[in-house]
């Protein structure tokens, strides 16, 4: 790995340090149509997008005591990595960093911000977005999708075979989407999942006391957890669909509105459990909360 | 024909005979052709007969949660350079362990079903059995390890960041504590252990998420 290290050093393209006025942020390079991508620092504002150029376009604004740097990780041909880093100094504010990034579609990106709101559209290759606060709005079929946030929403429209969506306090909302594998989890944000025309062969939604909605369809072999302490769970589904439904609360209840199978009485009598099967029971639906309450009925 | 692999806590399920019907002839149509998911199996099966063939009181297999802690310290740390997903991947396998080993501790306890459920309100830290409670002093060893590198790091996280985090890590105190009391009353749950396993899992992803989060210095 030595040498990539060097070629890097090469490489780097040496920007002005601390900006004392606003700068022009204008690079762009020929480019794998995988390259590898890595943005960190303060910025308030990333939009990525993809376009039909073998090629990368980083572009924007960065405000006064700001220092942009960064570059090639490889001296010559195209680019098949590229590193940037926005700092500002003690004090100095982020608001004027506003950077839009164009990647070749099949690209893979990495971000990490403090407080940002990232839009990132088309990008059919990897995404790895990490944000304390802002917010990180996702739309397209990226091939896998990691994002983690403090109090940041997250919101995914579209497909992915593989998406880890984690916050604290940010909701995570997911509409139109599907996808092979997903999990979705919050401390106290709400979990909103509706289905688009592709479904979620397996989905596992988990939350403190955030409440969790899905709202759709269910795959053939669909196979979803939803996991709360406290939060609510309200299950939206199509009627008639083929699934086998395991539900259970230890102190708070269960209604089902679906279907004719009605909840019994948990353990030692507290709480409730509820399960049932309908139709070849393609599907496999699994809840389990401490105390939420959990709703099944008809979509609308 | 299941095309997915079977995630641990279902190849568990599967071994431990809990599956339902259906569930369990997709994982054997699955497990019958898959070489990795039979080697996942026979771990699983290895560890929950380990752990079930403990004594009550014994302390768990150390060795297990001396490997959750140093995976923890390799993925959390302040220079991580590994893959995202492996950490998660990493989180999900130890929360996995530990639900196996809890409830492979309750499976050799004697069912308490004469004791009277604690409520879902109690905050005050409730006196689990022996067998849990070791389990619940490895978590807590390895959230406390987790807490000191963030501590270490805390400079660089802003108010509003550290109060969403104190916040945040305030709600899952109070799961932990509520699941806690349920789970010393009525200690024979699994489900009950499922669950108090889930929040040790949430605070275990989010001081590893903070960690990862905070900027290098």
């Amino acid at each position: 790995m030595s040498h990539r290290f060097a070629a890097l050093a090469l490489a780097l393209v040496a920007l002005p340090a601390l900006a004392s006025a606003q700068q022009k942020v204008d690079i762009r390079r020929a480019a794998t149509p995988t390259v590898s991508v890595r943005l960190g620092g303060h910025f308030a504002s990333l939009a990525v997008t993809q376009w039909a150029h073998d090629s990368i376009a980083l572009t924007g604004v960065v405000g006064p005591g700001t220092r942009f740097d960064g570059g090639a990780l490889n001296p010559t041909g195209p680019v098949q990595g590229m590193k940037f880093f926005v700092e500002t100094a003690q004090g100095a504010s982020t608001a004027g960093n506003r950077l839009e990034l164009r990647v070749p579609r099949n690209a893979r990106v990495w971000v990490k911000a403090g407080s940002a709101d990232i839009t990132v559209d088309g990008v059919a290759g990897g995404l790895d977005l990490n944000i304390m606060g802002g917010s990180v709005r996702v739309t397209g079929k990226p091939r896998e999708l990691l994002v983690e946030s403090m109090d940041g929403p997250v919101t995914f429209t579209g497909y992915t075979d593989f998406a880890r969506l984690k916050t604290a306090a940010g909701d995570i909302t997911v509409t139109e989407g599907g996808g092979i594998d997903l999990h979705l989890s919050t401390v106290s944000g709400a979990i909103r999942v509706a289905p688009g025309e592709r479904d979620f062969q397996r989905g596992r939604f988990e939350s403190v006391t955030g409440p969790i909605s899905y709202t759709g369809k269910l795959d053939r072999g669909a196979d979803l957890r939803f996991d709360t302490h406290s939060g609510a769970v309200d299950l939206r589904l199509p009627r008639p669909s083929n699934l086998e439904m395991d539900a259970l609360t230890i102190t708070g209840t269960i209604e089902n509105a679906w279907s004719s199978s009605r909840p019994i009485a948990g353990r030692e009598g507290r709480g409730m459990e509820l399960g049932f099967s309908s139709g070849s029971a393609v599907a496999r639906v699994s809840i389990r909360s401490f105390k939420g309450n959990v709703r099944i009925s008809p979509a609308p | 024909m299941m095309h997915d692999h079977p995630d641990i806590e279902t190849l568990s399920a599967y071994g431990d005979g809990e599956l339902p019907a259906l569930a369990r002839t997709r994982v054997d149509a699955h497990v019958a052709q898959c070489t990795s998911c039979r080697g996942a199996l026979a771990q699983v099966r290895a560890l929950v007969a380990s752990a079930a063939a403990l004594p009550p009181d014994a302390e768990p297999p150390e060795a297990a949660w001396q490997e959750i802690r140093a995976r923890i310290r390799r993925e959390a740390g302040p220079r991580r350079v590994r893959r995202a997903r492996r950490a998660w991947i990493g989180v999900g396998a130890l929360a996995a362990a530990a639900v196996v080993l809890v409830a492979g501790n309750l499976l050799s306890r004697p069912g308490r079903s004469d004791k009277h459920f604690a409520g879902g309100t109690s905050a005050a830290v409730a006196a689990l059995p022996a067998g849990l409670a070791s389990v619940d002093r490895n978590y807590v060893a390895s959230i406390a390890e987790l807490r000191g590198t963030l501590e270490q790091q805390g400079r660089s996280l802003s108010p509003h960041t550290v109060r969403v985090l104190e916040h945040s890590l305030a709600l899952i105190d109070t799961a932990i504590a509520e699941a806690r009391a349920a789970l010393a009353a009525d200690p024979a749950n699994a489900a009950l252990a499922g669950i108090l396993s889930a929040q040790y899992e949430h605070k275990l992803g989010l001081l590893q998420r903070v960690t990862k989060l905070v900027p290098a210095t």
